[in-house]
């Protein structure tokens, strides 16, 4: 096994080398090549994948209890920390559908795309997303975990904001971003304070192992970067947000792969974190949490989209739940069909007045009325009540404004005024004119000194 | 206004309102019409520009697509002088340093623009401003020539925009707070009103439905955990509850709470529907006219809307206010328009236009300060709308000349001609679909003759297919039908269509619960857990193969239950029936010339993933498929009842003629006929020779379709171009399955020795009318022109609009759309209702108005302007081009503003071709008229 190696890093660079080409066959046209090389560059990268994660998914199916690994460079990697690419029966799933979905979408990108402004914007983004996705499966650290999962929160962000002329697609990915930071956090932490204990004598190959005295609050970090890419309560909410892009990246983003890339990173470390009773409840807890709350508020939507986002969210709660409950190998089936399930609705989310006739013609008269079970289980007083709620989301983004972003924000302006005032005062001097000029966070330097010279 | 205003209720207020809103349907049936329909009663270029106004949107296309255009020879020398001539907006002063044809032509062509001081100063310092003896000569001159201050020149020029009418509360606290009260309302607003309109999307409908405002109220009222402002909203909601209080009554209490004088009312209720135009607009459609046959399970109306809205803006704008000082803000004075010297900036446009029409130094220093004074008031008076108006003109212009001077050719190339004999005749709808089919089936087959007439064939019918739900309205949506046709099974097939109901309600039931299983709490797990991976197989064909993925569907149909033959029963009488054919075909103008086999062929388009597949089908059905009228027109046209009393009205169909009914699936190419067992034996061979020349005639349209689509290989033959439209009309990737009216660019009504032999391009509507069997006074023509001339100017102007403004007046992108409530789209997560054309539908557009030429004298014309107000109201004020063609002389004469004047076509002669293939072949942009003549 060890012959074939080397040629687990050919599947990363790939779609990274399509992604380079493309950006700069897309710069040196002023942002506008032609569409065919973008789209053959692309499709040959999706090739190459498919190619490498079928010899991969071969393989595993073939000696389950192997482990391909590839060390990238000793010189990268810190002690115990191994810089590495490990296929294994976790990794090769996701390589698989990594594989196969992206391939499918950048195929249906082509002739839906075509002609559109962002054309070559897309494809860059599109590679990039797939290297994000391959690194993020084959990663065998938490380091490289960490930058594939990086750029797959940006790109993200990038293509929620796709139609940057309107102001709502950029409000979103903003949105977005701001939670994925946020989380990103967790992950950082959790490399932090997992490379100081001593995990790397847990287990020879892999280093997402959870281990020594911070163990649980390790899990704790990790629960909580993997609730912002999966879209958990209370920091969900940018995900129906998210369905501003085209309808291809909105089904393998939103549908597919990104949101359960949260799914991926519990499962990967599940083993190590069995005896965390305390961060496997939380995993429960948050999951079923947000399965019922998404179901609740995706049962009300009068959209196709934001019902698929709001479907996506329970169904990754459940996933939670299963890795939580200690099903790990269970949430990743579930995982798989529900990711190739989801990107076929997406995809064909245009179609839904077609189907709905359809259904209609064929039982000869109007759907039967639905929803009747929600009745029996919410009593009849409390039911106006819940749906007023729900068609909102029940604020939930309002609430973390307040709660989180505003007193946060408040914080900041705080810190800074209190930096400048200091400054002021070390500087000496122009201590009244400073002050009284009234200030935002935004304002910086810039802007006083162009002030100044306007005046 | 005022006056009317202050004396007007709140329903009569709205009432008036409402006419500026979009009137789109629920998109599953999707009708054209004209998008300023309520501007119709002024003249266009009025209406255009008012619109504008209002909408804050634009007119015409840009300056710069024209004088692209005009660099393209797409417009030409003498259209812009001759729009130049008679340009009559524009101050015509004789005293000026430039003549005036040289000054508006320079403005034209130029941009002449100021600049700001900054701009100019670098320009001066490092650009080349300055850079000869010469342009500072013309510089100095410029400045001593330029009014030291005047007010009024400092505006800039807008193009279009500004308020309509009273300033909403949320405009005047953006500008004063910097935060806008939409933001919050619109979320809340959207979700409730995609929700209360829901036609069964959400698992959980909502409850409450009576009326939008009592069934809002009251939610809002129940809701917890909301935001403060929402709060607001939340109590005065609940006293509302208590109270009882009307929506009017509600309209009036925020009115007045924001301090409206009445006089502002109908302003206030303007702006607070044009906020959200789309969703206000569906409101508004369905209240005065629900959609045909359904029983919408809500009562919608604008007032409900309206008193949502205004309610929770009041309580946005009372919670930012809660800490700002009330007074002050809804005080503020407007923001002063940002400072600019007037002298430099009159000064560079000055010296501009000197410079662009070469205006020589030594000349300059004889010129006046009050000379200057004029040329500046010309320059102002021909500003950017008026330059654009002229640039429209021009544009429509050189095509009138192009296409009127090739019908006037063709003319007398066809009447030189020997007749051949038709051997068959084939009917279409006038779509300009159908032009490109027409004319190869003539090309391949000069004794097959083809004709035109809306494709419902004046049957106006409710159909009810067979396994369908219910009944569908095929007849143009001005239209009510009045007879009910049946698709029924063929005797003895009733049990095996008993069988196959009931296998596809069991379908049905399993299509349905799987479409909310898949998105629930457990069975949407067990779905994904156990089937979930198999989603895949159908993703791949439907994105990868999508011919297999139709075929397989196709079988897996059957499979499921073979279809059973089946025959159309109607309730017209046969007199009904008689009166109907007899009418259509005099219009056709084929009485006493029928051919042995005539075919009628009804039209429609396939396509999926589609929320616009409705706008892609028959216009004249109502934005359904024709070929229910086709099957039903042959059937009762072969009836020896109907033909009996047909002979009565002295239509007299001889004894050896056969209908056959037919469709064209304009997107994929297939061409069914209809009940051809039931043809006579003795017309077998002829219908064998139709069917293979339509079999060629599909594949050649679909070659000829296939080379605007970039995707396509124009070296390809036409058998290939058949498997890609195929594929096209199945891929789930493909967001233009057809480019379906496009193109569309005129409509000719007469006889088709005017077209026949013309290549067109597929722009044309071509309609069948014989002058010569019509009345003195044209009432067949009446007839035609009532029907025609609104579906084609719906359609054209629909496309117009969704062009020159795709974001204002189309619906943007299709590919961030979001289907709502099964009744339209919006962008992405949630945003207003898009109404008219999404960009991919209008790409290849070019915006002119329907150059309509009708072979007729401008006297019958009038005449039945006079006896139709339709018609009279689209071509007095010029929402359509109508030219009249001589019947016997072919002299042509366009209609304007000052009456009919004299068209004289050029001297340019006809580009010829031997094949319509041979003409477009490797070509991609639009091709103007060329003479078809298949080598001897």
């Amino acid at each position: 096994m060890r012959s074939l190696d080397w040629a687990l890093p050919l599947i990363v660079v790939a779609p990274l080398l399509a992604f380079a080409l493309v950006a700069t066959l897309s710069a040196s046209r002023g942002g506008r090549p032609p569409e065919r090389p973008v789209v053959a560059i692309s499709k040959a990268a999706s090739l190459v994948l498919l190619v490498g994660a079928g010899v991969a998914l071969a393989l595993v199916v073939t000696r389950p209890s192997h482990t391909v690994v590839f060390h990238i460079d000793p010189w990268l990697e810190t002690p115990g920390r191994p810089a590495m690419l490990v296929l294994d029966g976790l990794s090769a799933p996701l390589l698989g559908l990594t594989a196969l979905l992206s391939s499918v979408v950048g195929f249906f990108s082509a002739s839906y795309l075509h002609r559109e402004r962002g054309h070559s914007r897309f494809y860059v983004l599109y590679n990039l997303f797939v290297a994000g996705m391959v690194l993020l499966s084959l990663a065998g650290s938490l380091e490289l975990f960490f930058v594939g999962w990086e750029l797959v929160g940006l790109t993200s962000v990038l293509l929620i904001a796709f139609f940057h002329e309107r102001v709502a697609p950029v409000r979103h990915g903003l949105r977005a971003l701001a939670i994925y930071r946020a989380c990103d956090v967790g992950l950082l932490l959790a490399v932090i304070v997992g490379a100081d204990a001593e995990s790397g004598a847990t287990a020879g190959h892999d280093a997402f192992a959870v281990g020594g005295a911070h163990a649980t609050m390790v899990g704790f970090f990790l629960l909580f970067a993997a609730m912002g890419k999966s879209a958990q309560l209370p920091v969900g909410g940018w995900l129906p947000r998210a369905m501003e892009g085209p309808t291809p990246s909105s089904a393998i983003f939103y549908g597919a792969l990104s949101v359960h890339a949260g799914v991926y990173l519990l499962a990967r470390t599940a083993p190590w974190m069995h005896d965390l009773l305390a961060v496997r409840a939380a995993i429960v807890v948050i999951g079923l949490s947000t399965s019922i709350y998404a179901t609740v508020v995706g049962r009300v939507q009068s959209d196709v989209k934001n019902g698929l986002a709001y479907a996506t969210m329970t169904q990754v709660g459940i996933m939670f739940v299963e890795i939580g409950a200690g099903f790990p190998k269970v949430a990743i089936v579930h995982m798989v069909g529900h990711a190739c399930l989801r990107t076929w609705q997406l995809l064909r989310a245009p179609s839904i007045l077609r189907e709905m006739q359809g259904v209609r013609h064929a039982l000869g008269a109007m759907p039967p009325r639905v929803g009747g079970h929600w009745e029996r289980l919410v009593p009849e007083r409390f039911r106006d009540r819940l749906y007023a709620s729900a068609l909102h989301g029940f604020f939930m983004d309002d609430l973390l404004d307040a709660v989180v972003v505003r007193p946060l924000a408040g914080l900041a302006r705080a810190a800074v005024a209190l930096e400048r005032s200091w400054l002021a005062f070390l500087s000496g001097g122009d201590r009244e004119r400073r002050a009284a000029a009234p200030r935002a966070p935004t304002d910086d330097d810039h802007d006083s000194a162009h002030s100044e010279v306007g005046r | 206004m005022s006056e009317h205003a202050e004396s007007a209720s709140i329903g009569e207020l709205i009432e008036h309102a409402s006419h500026l809103l979009p009137d789109q349907g629920p998109m599953d049936v999707f009708v054209h019409h004209n998008t300023l329909h309520a501007f119709q009663h002024l003249p266009f270029h009025e209406a255009v520009q008012q619109a504008g106004r209002i909408f804050g949107a634009e007119p015409y296309m840009a300056e710069d697509a024209y004088r692209d255009a005009f660099a393209r020879g797409r417009i030409e020398e003498e259209d812009l002088a001759a729009v130049l001539r008679d340009a009559p907006q524009v101050i015509a002063v004789d005293a000026m340093p430039i003549p005036r044809d040289l000054l508006l032509r320079t403005l034209m062509l130029h941009r002449v623009e100021g600049t700001s001081d900054a701009m100019l100063s670098f320009l001066m310092e490092e650009g080349e401003l300055l850079s000869t003896p010469r342009k500072r000569e013309i510089w100095g001159h410029a400045a001593r020539l330029s009014p030291a201050n005047d007010p009024a020149r400092s505006r800039g020029k807008k193009s279009s925009g500004g308020p309509h009418g009273g300033e909403r509360l949320r405009d005047r606290l953006l500008r004063t707070t910097g935060e806008d009260t939409d933001e919050r309302v619109h979320p809340i607003l959207i979700k409730l009103a995609g929700a209360y309109l829901d036609l069964g999307l959400a698992y959980w409908p909502m409850p409450r439905r009576a009326g939008f405002y009592e069934g809002a109220r009251d939610l809002i009222a129940q809701v917890s955990g909301a935001p403060k402002w929402l709060g607001l909203a939340r109590d005065s909601f609940a006293r509302q509850a208590a109270q009882g209080t009307t929506a009017e009554e509600a309209i009036v209490q925020v009115l007045d709470l924001l301090g409206v004088a009445p006089a502002d009312r109908q302003a206030q209720i303007e702006a607070a529907l044009l906020a959200l135009p789309g969703w206000a607009g569906m409101f508004n459609r369905l209240e005065k006219r629900p959609p045909f046959g359904a029983a919408l399970p809500y009562q919608p109306r604008v007032a409900d809307f309206i008193a949502v809205r205004l309610a929770l803006d009041w309580a946005a704008a009372e919670h930012l206010l809660a800490d700002a000082s009330r007074d002050n803000v809804w005080l503020a004075p407007p923001l002063p328009p940002a400072s600019q010297s007037i002298a430099s900036d009159v000064t560079y446009r000055l010296f501009q236009v000197f410079q662009l029409a070469d205006v020589a130094p030594e000349l300059l220093a004889t010129v006046t300060r009050e000379e200057v004074q004029k040329l500046l008031a010309a320059m102002d008076s021909f500003d950017e709308i008026t330059r654009r108006m002229a640039w429209h003109e021009a544009y429509e212009r050189w095509h009138r000349r192009t296409i009127l001077t090739a019908i006037a050719r063709n003319r007398r190339i066809e009447r030189a001609r020997a007749h051949v004999p038709a051997a068959a005749q084939l009917v279409f709808c006038i779509d300009d679909r159908e032009e490109s089919l027409r004319r190869h089936i003539e090309e391949l087959r000069p004794d097959f003759h083809t004709h035109g007439t809306a494709g419902f064939f004046g049957l106006a019918i409710a159909y009810e297919g067979m396994g369908r739900a219910h009944a569908e309205p095929l007849c143009p949506a001005n239209q009510v039908p009045k007879n009910r046709v049946v698709e029924e099974p063929f005797e003895g097939a009733g049990a095996l269509h008993e069988t196959r109901l009931q296998r596809r309600r069991m379908l049905g039931r399993l299509l349905h619960g799987a479409h909310h299983g898949a998105r629930g709490l457990v069975r949407g797990a067990l779905v994904s857990i156990l089937g979930g991976a198999l989603s895949i197989v159908p993703l791949v064909t439907r994105v990868l193969f999508p011919r297999l993925a139709h075929a397989s569907r196709v079988h897996a149909d059957r499979l499921l239950a073979e279809a059973p033959q089946s025959r159309l029963v109607s309730d017209l009488t046969t007199d009904q029936a008689a009166d109907k054919i007899a009418r259509t075909l005099e219009e056709l103008g084929i009485v006493g010339r029928f051919a042995r086999l005539v075919v009628i062929c009804g039209h429609g388009s396939s396509s999926i993933n589609n929320p616009y597949a409705s706008a892609y089908e028959c216009g004249a059905c109502g934005g359904h498929r024709g070929a229910p009228n086709a099957r039903l027109f042959a059937d009762l046209a072969n009836r020896a009842d109907v033909r009996a009393a047909l002979a009565e009205r002295g239509v007299v169909i001889p004894e050896g003629t056969w209908f056959v009914g037919g469709f064209h699936d304009t997107s994929n190419g297939s061409m069914p006929l209809f009940d051809v067992h039931a043809v006579p034996e003795t017309h077998t061979a002829l219908l064998a020779e139709v069917r293979a020349t339509l079999e060629r005639a599909r594949r050649l349209d679909a070659h000829e379709r296939c080379r605007r689509f970039e995707t396509f290989d124009t070296n390809d033959s036409a058998e290939s171009a058949l498997v890609h439209v195929e594929s096209r009309a199945e891929s789930l990737a493909e967001p233009r399955a057809e480019y379906c009216h496009c193109t569309n660019a005129m409509a000719i009504i007469g006889r088709r020795e005017l077209t026949r032999g013309l290549f067109l391009d597929r722009r044309a509507f071509l309609v069948c009318y014989d002058p010569r069997t019509d009345t003195p006074d044209g009432q067949v023509l009446e007839r035609i022109l009532g029907a025609a001339a609104p579906v084609g100017a719906g359609i054209n102007l629909e496309y117009y609009f969704s062009f020159v403004d795709n974001d204002r007046y189309g619906a943007g992108s299709k590919l961030p759309h979001n289907v709502v409530s099964l009744l339209g789209v919006v962008n992405g997560h949630m945003s207003d209702l898009r109404t008219g054309l999404a960009s991919q539908m209008v790409e290849l557009h070019e915006p002119v108005r329907m150059l309509t030429v009708v072979e007729s004298t401008p006297e019958v014309l009038l005449a039945i302007a006079e006896r139709s107000p339709v018609v009279k109201e689209l071509v007095m004020n010029g929402w359509l081009q109508l030219v009249s063609l001589d019947p016997d002389t072919g002299a042509m004469q366009v209609a304007t503003a000052r009456g009919f004047v004299p068209f004289e076509p050029d001297a340019s002669e006809l580009a010829s071709f031997t094949s319509s293939t041979a003409y477009y072949k490797g070509q991609r942009d639009h091709l103007w008229p060329a003479r078809i003549e298949r080598a001897a």
